[in-house]
């Protein structure tokens, strides 16, 4: 099990579960959306809690898959989809964009609830290395002196570098 | 010959008589009416006859193995060599073994499927369907010009075929009473035949729907509800759906029918039965009932398709089973290379490698040994990974192979491409395998419309209405094709308009669909839906789209938004669509991830624009060219659209 906030090797990709419902989602468009790569309010309660960068969840592809992390968030695959990166562009974009982002391992612990107790040996066994892969992406919250359209620019390079989950289940 | 009801010596001695003066001869006849018997004598009687068995058109080699197998009655030198894989090559290649038959003083006996009735006489290069134009391609070469008996399903007429034989005979069907099947070993199933024909002593049937109504008494039905089944006109179908009914019913049973599904081939009982594996009790149900056959078992191709159809797609056969039948037939061809072969190990090399194609990562590195002569092998396995393994990377690449040995090939080059799609592979690769597929046959209205909607969902609409324009220059300049008839309306324009739909450009889809006559609308019933939905949801007829103003009007709990805040974003739209006009398009839309306000946006490859509302109404917006970089935004809310985001708009339109 990584360390909590021990930065991922950059060989490494992440993947970003998101919800596919609520909204209007019409075909024909580059996905994912910027809005999907904004630390939601929850976010940056956390990061207020723990005195870092408000973190965007992710999970590390060599220890989950798109099942695991809907399994720990409690939502149904069917309606989310993910889309992965590579930590190492993920640097460059940052980089290029004079911000600092960090990807860094956030690792859970399977809950002690009654889903948990449910789990025979082997599933057990695979989501909590999967829980170990939770990681988080900080610093895409915009730092106050930075203006809108640059917060908007990087997050556009960002996002077009993600690319649509194969494993979708 | 056992006389078992039609005069088959009389038809085997006309059929030969005709063939022998350079005549062609077509005989036509439904199950059970003594096809089989019929080709066995013609080839008893005579050496000189070539007998090919083609394969049911459904499997996707048929086309090429037939060629190879009627290539193998000549000697190795003089069979076409591999070249170019194309349909006019399987032509010219058919033609040449005919004529090297006839050289030889040989005459073709093709044994035709009822399936093989897609196979209509039209020219083979305005045939869309990849395989049936082999198919045609293929029976053009060998019908023509040479004297050849042709033995069909009665399904098939030869005019359908484009044959025109000197020499027309049909086989009635051939129907007896039970009890003269009574020689029949029918072993576990006795108790179920004798009870059948206590319950049908006035009733004639054909022999295999005798066959399949003692299996159906065997597995549980009552003798008078098969009786029921057996009155029906024709019978088998009804017979073979309560069949396959009461065998899903069973895993052990269906287990060995799934395995019984894959043998194409007649193959000795012994290793039918041990193949098939069914439980003891079962075996007769196998082998007399299902199949049929003394020294060597079958199974009809129509009970196989029709059978096949009644199963779902887990209960297909397994890759192990099919890795068996490789086994079997490796032990049969000995060879990797076709080229050389006899007749018999050109048929055991063709069932080898299609099991091999379809048996997993067992039979991979047996597959690849292969020296596959025309694409069709490809296709066979890649069309498995595709279809039933889902394995799109795994498709893709041995389409790829193909394209590298046959390059013109725009099957593959099509297929490469959807599958590469389908894997979320890289769009370069995508796009240009679409596009090699439609340089290699430009009319063809699959490949263009695919290109098409690949480009809207590749977020490149002015690329994909571009494209559209393009491929109907290609395909149906003048618009004949679709003043004729309603085909080229639902395989190019239904798809295309469906697209524009699903992307929110309602206007653009019913400018594509415009052109199609009114006639044509009215007389398909998909296409006048499709026309209506896009009518109700055009905004250059003053509406929108029902999903998004029913998502407008409940865009409060949708979004979960504060109080009052729905009437603003309604608001906003309406003076989006007043400000950019009817081919403006539907945009994402949600709240933000901060819960503060709501966002509208387009995120195509060239343009992003994204207008958020806030609580009070005011506007914020931000605008990215994606391919210079440039960015332009407010960096305060306002009231009101501002000036500067209406060309931004324009481009969206335009993206």
């Amino acid at each position: 099990m990584r360390e909590r906030y021990e930065p991922l090797p950059v060989a490494s990709s992440v993947f970003r579960t998101v919800r596919i419902g609520g909204g209007f989602l019409p075909e024909g468009h580059r996905l994912p959306k910027l809005e999907w790569l904004v630390p939601t309010a929850d976010d940056c309660r956390e990061a207020e809690q723990t005195g870092r960068p408000a973190g965007l969840s992710v999970w590390d592809m060599a220890f989950a898959r798109h099942a695991d992390a809907c399994w720990y968030r409690e939502v149904d695959p069917a309606e989310h989809r993910s889309f992965w990166v590579l930590v190492d562009v993920v640097g460059q974009v940052a980089a290029r964009n004079r911000r600092e982002v960090a990807v860094v391992a956030d690792p859970l612990s399977l809950p002690e609830d009654d889903r948990a107790a449910g789990l025979d040996p082997e599933q057990r066994a695979r989501l909590e290395r999967a829980g170990g892969g939770h990681s988080l992406i900080e610093g895409l919250r915009r730092p106050e002196a930075t203006r809108k359209q640059d917060q908007r620019r990087l997050l556009d390079e960002l996002a077009h570098e993600f690319s649509p989950l194969l494993d979708q289940e | 010959m056992e006389r078992l009801g039609p005069d088959l010596a009389e038809i085997a001695d006309r059929a030969l008589e005709t063939v022998s003066a350079g005549r062609s001869v077509y005989v036509e006849g439904p199950i059970g009416s003594g096809r089989t018997s019929l080709v066995k004598e013609i080839e008893r009687r005579s050496p000189n006859a070539v007998v090919v068995e083609l394969l049911a058109l459904e499997e996707v080699d048929a086309p090429a193995v037939a060629l190879l197998e009627t290539a193998a009655a000549l000697p190795p030198d003089g069979r076409p060599r591999r070249g170019t894989g194309t349909a006019h090559e399987a032509h010219a290649s058919a033609r040449q073994v005919v004529d090297g038959l006839a050289r030889e003083g040989k005459f073709l006996v093709l044994r035709l499927p009822e399936d093989w009735r897609a196979v209509e006489h039209q020219p083979y290069d305005d045939v869309i369907n990849a395989i049936v134009r082999r198919a045609r391609a293929l029976l053009d070469g060998l019908l023509e010009g040479r004297a050849v008996v042709v033995v069909a399903d009665a399904a098939i007429t030869s005019t359908r075929l484009g044959f025109h034989p000197e020499l027309v005979l049909q086989l009635r069907p051939y129907k007896i009473h039970l009890e003269a099947l009574a020689g029949i070993p029918w072993g576990t199933c006795l108790d179920a035949y004798e009870r059948l024909q206590a319950e049908s002593t006035d009733l004639a049937a054909s022999p295999y729907a005798w066959r399949l109504a003692v299996g159906l008494v065997a597995l549980g039905e009552s003798p008078r509800a098969a009786v029921r089944l057996l009155r029906a006109e024709p019978p088998i179908p009804g017979l073979v759906r309560e069949i396959t009914n009461r065998v899903k019913a069973r895993p052990r049973i269906l287990e060995a029918v799934t395995r019984l599904l894959a043998i194409r081939r007649p193959i000795d009982t012994a290793t039918f039965s041990r193949f098939v594996a069914a439980p003891p009790e079962q075996v007769s149900l196998m082998t007399q009932c299902l199949g049929y056959g003394a020294e060597q078992t079958r199974v009809a191709p129509p009970i196989r398709a029709q059978m096949r159809s009644f199963l779902d797609q887990e209960e297909r056969t397994s890759e192990q089973a099919h890795e068996e039948l490789a086994r079997h037939y490796a032990g049969l061809d000995g060879a990797n290379d076709v080229s050389t072969l006899g007749v018999e190990q050109v048929r055991s090399w063709c069932e080898k490698t299609h099991h091999l194609a379809l048996s997993g990562a067992a039979g991979l590195a047996r597959w690849n040994e292969q020296v596959l002569p025309s694409p069709e092998f490809y296709w066979d396995k890649a069309r498995h990974l595709s279809i039933v393994e889902r394995d799109y990377s795994g498709a893709a690449e041995v389409y790829r192979r193909c394209t590298e040995a046959f390059p013109q090939d725009d099957y593959a080059w099509h297929y490469m491409a959807f599958n590469l799609q389908r894997a979320g592979k890289a769009r370069e690769g995508v796009e240009a395998a679409y596009r090699k597929a439609i340089e290699l046959d430009l009319e063809n209205p699959w490949w263009n419309s695919r290109l098409v909607t690949f480009l809207i969902g590749d977020a490149q609409p002015a690329a994909a209405r571009l494209e559209w324009s393009e491929a109907i220059a290609r395909v149906d300049p003048d618009g004949d094709q679709l003043r004729n008839g309603t085909w080229l309306a639902k395989h190019l324009y239904r798809w295309v308009a469906e697209a524009w739909l699903g992307a929110g450009r309602a206007a653009w889809a019913v400018e594509v669909l415009g052109p199609i006559p009114q006639a044509t609308l009215q007389a398909s019933q998909p296409l006048l839906e499709l026309h209506s939905q896009a009518s109700m949801a055009n905004p250059g007829e003053g509406r929108e789209s029902p999903s998004w103003s029913e998502f407008l009007s409940e865009v409060e709990v949708r979004c979960a938004l504060p109080s009052g805040m729905g009437a603003h974003v309604r608001a906003t739209w309406a003076a989006l669509r007043a400000a950019a006009g009817p081919e403006l398009p539907l945009p994402l839309a949600d709240r933000t991830a901060d819960g503060e306000r709501f966002q509208f946006a387009w995120s195509y490859r060239s343009v992003l624009v994204e207008v958020e509302v806030h609580p009070n109404g005011a506007i914020e917006w931000f605008s990215r060219d994606r391919v210079s970089g440039a960015v332009e935004g407010s960096d305060e809310p306002s009231p009101g659209l501002p000036e500067e985001l209406r060309p931004w708009l324009d481009r969206v339109i335009h993206a």
